[in-house]
């Protein structure tokens, strides 16, 4: 099970988004994933392990595995951007 | 419910924003005018594009502002803004930009039916299309009824 952080600047709004987003990409590929959405400080401070969050954030987190997203929304760009490092984390490739 | 967020008091259509921050301002207003939220979050709102950035573009044409909890929130509050004329945000993916969704939480959980709720319509390019082209506010709560259930 992969303990996964969505960040974004407030955590209550794109971030839970993304969430939902994770939640049905890791479900269709099989992938077993706990998920939660979250800002900057608490990600930072908790372990995971990944985080997924824009480019603006990704570089400020220190000793973090991150993955970087374009949108927040957009599923095909979601799954573009961090379906490799899923299924390669939970051994499915 | 989507339906019971966004209502005729929280939309606002064909409006004349000067740039971002006054349209970001236009629809933080409307949640403070319906009590949602405090006259603080909307420029809570506003810093926020401003420290990160205008990753509140979340999709082509679409910003959504907001901004933490404790800056001024008061209960659950979504408010929606067509642009007359497109804004630039700053968000080199999806700029310019049409619509304003406007949103305050108290948390991270309780307007999680309504967020999900309005991701399935901004995916719905046909409806986006049609809200953006409508000068009714009834047609736009007509679209966003057929969403809430």
């Amino acid at each position: 099970m992969l303990k996964i952080f969505t960040v974004c600047g407030n955590g209550i709004g794109s971030s839970l988004m993304l969430k939902m987003r994770l939640d049905e990409i890791c479900e269709e590929h099989g992938i077993e994933a706990d998920i939660e959405s979250t800002d900057f400080n608490s990600a930072q401070g908790k372990g995971s392990d990944l985080i997924v969050t824009i480019k603006e954030l990704a570089n400020q987190f220190t000793g973090k595995k991150v993955a970087v997203i374009r949108s927040y929304v957009n599923k095909k760009k979601i799954e573009a951007d961090v379906l490799d490092i899923l299924l390669e984390m939970s051994g499915k490739k | 419910m989507l339906k019971d967020i966004i209502t005729k008091d929280t939309i606002r259509l064909n409006v004349d924003a000067k740039d971002w921050e006054d349209a970001v301002r236009i629809g933080g207003t409307l949640l403070v005018n319906v009590h949602a939220a405090e006259e603080r979050y909307v420029d809570a709102m506003i810093e926020t594009v401003k420290d990160i950035g205008p990753y509140i573009v979340i999709l082509e044409g679409i910003a959504m502002p907001h901004a933490r909890p404790e800056k001024g929130a008061l209960k659950m509050g979504m408010s929606l803004v067509t642009l007359k004329n497109p804004i630039e945000f700053g968000n080199e993916e999806n700029d310019p930009v049409k619509l304003v969704i406007s949103f305050c939480a108290v948390d991270s959980k309780t307007h999680l039916k309504a967020l999900s709720q309005l991701m399935v319509l901004l995916e719905d390019e046909d409806n986006i299309e049609s809200i953006l082209h409508s000068d009714s506010v009834d047609d736009v709560i007509r679209i966003i009824n057929s969403f809430s259930k």
